[in-house]
């Protein structure tokens, strides 16, 4: 299945998410409902599918202006009103790498929420 | 390509090409470009797509989850320098470890864009570089693991894969072909490089009417061989090519499938679809035909470049006194745990008082092919201790000690004992290939990580995997085959059904020179399911198997059914 067919997923009655990666460090990032981006998929804004393409449309601004690279839609559920990504593969994106995970994050948990708020 | 004698320099490492201050010049040229493209990305003068192509020149691609940066390793071959800046990029700028690629590179997965053109930098000062790492270009030349030590070694190879590094680097006709473009070349009659999966395979041989030293190299040229969505067996192109003819030879190769390869379907765009698409002989023709026309003098590998180049290369000054032996000898009886990873972790060496050394990268609940900076840094001292300096990177994703004298074997064992990379099971089911899949890959449909260490966790009895004895399951997250998952006996590729992971089989495969495509032997099954149906086909092939019989061996006589079987059993 091609990578188009996989992240455009787009039923009727289901939602979903709008993800990056940040251009100058490559990470995983999720656009917020204030329309900052976070690396938790939990503060993502959850968009109805009909309303996700113009979303999108909205977020390439982030592009044009270089803080992120790569923006697409992932299709989710809701657990406890938390975005959980249909697919495998958006799923470890969301949490990271399923192996390895003894090894340290790359920054500091404070420091990201920082950089964020400076976004 | 640099031939002058005299600008050599005064140090020349063993096993490495040595670097002259035109080569350091080049790279620092090449990093300055990279750092002002960075820079105009950064400010916006370059779009995404406008970067893409030029970041992918330099091996910085951006995957699952941030950017990775693949570092080339000339024929797999790292002077203990520079596997120590290696360490210290892994600590300094990604998470404290990298990851050896079957393609004898190395990757590292959390590499920031703005920190790239310094890495590049640093690496650039120890004569390492990503150059032609990615792209539709010439990617770096793999060789044999045990090139210049094994016992059983014809000719070097690596010599003549620094003239195909040098020849390859930057050339203006081959920088934007088709597809990309891999060559492998062994010197041993033994296929440690998988040349018949390869684009381009390598063989060197001795020259038959004066073979032995000093007699006329020549080569065995094979092409259209790969793995990937249609795997294919390279056809034999030349049987025997004289030394002289080599570059032209392969020019001859590139030029066909640049001109005729397809440029309208990815898919269909690497050179074993072109030699299919035209049949062998057809192909052949078409070389040959561009073969003679060609300048040949222009095109002459002459002796006294060759010799050039191989002065580039430090020699070990092998000097085993002839107790080395018999100290290897008592080391073993002493202890059975060395014993036992002498037994499987070790090759012999052309200087019988050496022996040459697998530092598995695949101990129990490791990444397969993952190595610590600390790790590194060790391996590097040890090399300096026991080794002159020198590492070799395996397609298997191990690491290799070339030349470590008999008698001080035990002591390096011991040290890869307090490191945790003491695992004597190299060539034994737990020694799997695997692609980092899709814990990392942005291509990959499932992850291959966690397969790989649950199959070590069920094999994970040293006693049961001796009694199984060799067998080489390969494992790859997408059709792409990065794990080789084609030339396993046991072949596993990762499917995406909806979704979610699902794991194909595959049964008799072989990288070697009995180089065969495994078998599909049914449906995707979930992980689980897939642990254990690999576990019911090595149960059959211990209750099926002839005395001396491998697991292949074994597979190959009874065919896919009885697997099939088994493997679908309720």
């Amino acid at each position: 299945m091609s990578l188009d067919v996989r992240n455009n997923r787009r039923r009727e009655g289901r939602s979903s998410v709008i993800t990056a990666n940040r251009l100058r460090d490559g990470l995983v990032v999720w656009l917020r409902p204030d329309r900052t981006w976070s690396v938790d998929i939990g503060e993502a804004e959850i968009f109805g599918n009909d309303r996700i393409e113009s979303a999108i449309e909205g977020a390439r601004i982030f592009e044009q202006q270089r803080i992120v690279v790569g923006l697409y839609g992932v299709e989710i559920d809701q657990l406890a009103g938390r975005a959980i990504p249909f697919t495998e593969r958006e799923r470890i994106r969301a949490a990271g790498p399923t192996v390895g995970t003894d090894l340290p994050p790359p920054y500091p948990t404070a420091e990201l929420r920082d950089a964020h708020h400076a976004d | 390509m640099q031939t002058d004698l005299a600008n050599r320099p005064a140090t020349l490492p063993v096993g490495t090409y040595g670097y002259d201050e035109v080569d350091y010049d080049f790279l620092r040229d090449r990093v300055a470009q990279f750092r002002e493209q960075v820079g105009r990305r950064l400010d916006g003068s370059l779009s995404e797509d406008e970067f893409k192509p030029l970041r992918l020149m330099n091996g910085l691609y951006l995957q699952l989850h941030a950017y990775m940066l693949r570092v080339a390793i000339p024929y797999g071959v790292l002077s203990s320098p520079q596997l120590r800046r290696l360490a210290h990029i892994a600590r300094q700028h990604d998470r404290g470890y990298g990851h050896f690629t079957t393609r004898q590179n190395i990757q590292f997965n959390w590499i920031k864009l703005d920190e790239t053109p310094d890495i590049l930098a640093q690496l650039a000062e120890v004569g390492v570089h990503a150059i032609q790492t990615s792209g539709n270009c010439i990617r770096n030349v793999t060789s044999d693991e045990f090139a210049g030590a094994a016992a059983d070694e014809l000719i070097d190879p690596r010599v003549y894969a620094e003239i195909m590094r040098q020849w390859s680097t930057l050339h203006p006709e081959f920088s934007f072909l088709p597809r990309k473009f891999k060559i492998a070349i062994s010197g041993s009659p033994h296929d440690r490089v998988a040349a018949r999966f390869h684009d381009i395979g390598v063989v060197a041989k001795p020259g038959l009417a004066t073979p032995g030293p000093g007699g006329a190299t020549g080569f065995q040229i094979f092409a259209g061989g790969g793995l990937g969505r249609t795997p294919a067996v390279g056809v034999e192109m030349r049987p025997w090519l004289p030394e002289g003819d080599l570059l032209a030879y392969l020019e001859a190769i590139l030029r066909v499938y640049n001109a005729h390869g397809r440029r309208d379907n990815l898919f269909k765009a690497r050179i074993k679809i072109l030699v299919q698409a035209l049949g062998p002989d057809a192909f052949r023709e078409q070389v040959e035909a561009e073969f003679a026309v060609m300048p040949r003098e222009r095109y002459r590998l002459e002796p006294e470049i060759v010799t050039a180049i191989r002065a580039r290369f430090g020699t070990p000054e092998l000097a085993a006194h002839d107790g080395a032996e018999a100290a290897l000898r008592e080391a073993r009886r002493r202890s059975l745990a060395f014993d036992q990873w002498v037994g499987t972790n070790t090759h012999p060496h052309r200087d019988p008082g050496y022996i040459a050394a697998v530092i598995s990268l695949k101990s129990q609940g490791a990444v397969p092919g993952d190595a610590t900076a600390e790790q590194m840094e060790v391996i590097a001292d040890l090399a300096d201790r026991f080794s002159f300096g020198e590492i070799r990177v395996s397609h298997l994703q191990n690491l290799v000690l070339g030349h470590v004298r008999k008698d001080e074997l035990h002591e390096v064992w011991q040290s890869l004992v307090a490191i945790g990379l003491a695992s004597p099971t190299s060539g034994l089911i737990s020694d799997i290939i695997c692609c980092p899949g899709l814990d990392y890959c942005a291509l990959a449909n499932a992850r291959s990580i966690p397969i790989a260490q649950r199959l070590n966790e069920r094999f994970a009895d040293l006693g049961l995997q001796r009694l199984i004895g060799p067998l080489r399951i390969n494992i790859s997250g997408c059709i792409n085959a990065c794990g080789h998952h084609h030339a396993g006996a046991i072949g596993i590729l990762g499917v995406d059904k909806k979704g979610e992971e699902f794991y194909q089989l595959t049964l008799g495969g072989s990288g070697e020179e009995d180089a065969s495509i495994g078998q599909i032997l049914g449906p995707a099954q979930s992980e689980a399911e897939t642990v254990d149906a690999v576990t019911r086909m090595v149960e059959l092939y211990l209750e099926q198997r002839e005395p001396g019989e491998r697991f292949l061996d074994t597979s190959r006589r009874l065919g896919a059914a009885p697997f099939k079987e088994v493997v679908y059993a309720p």
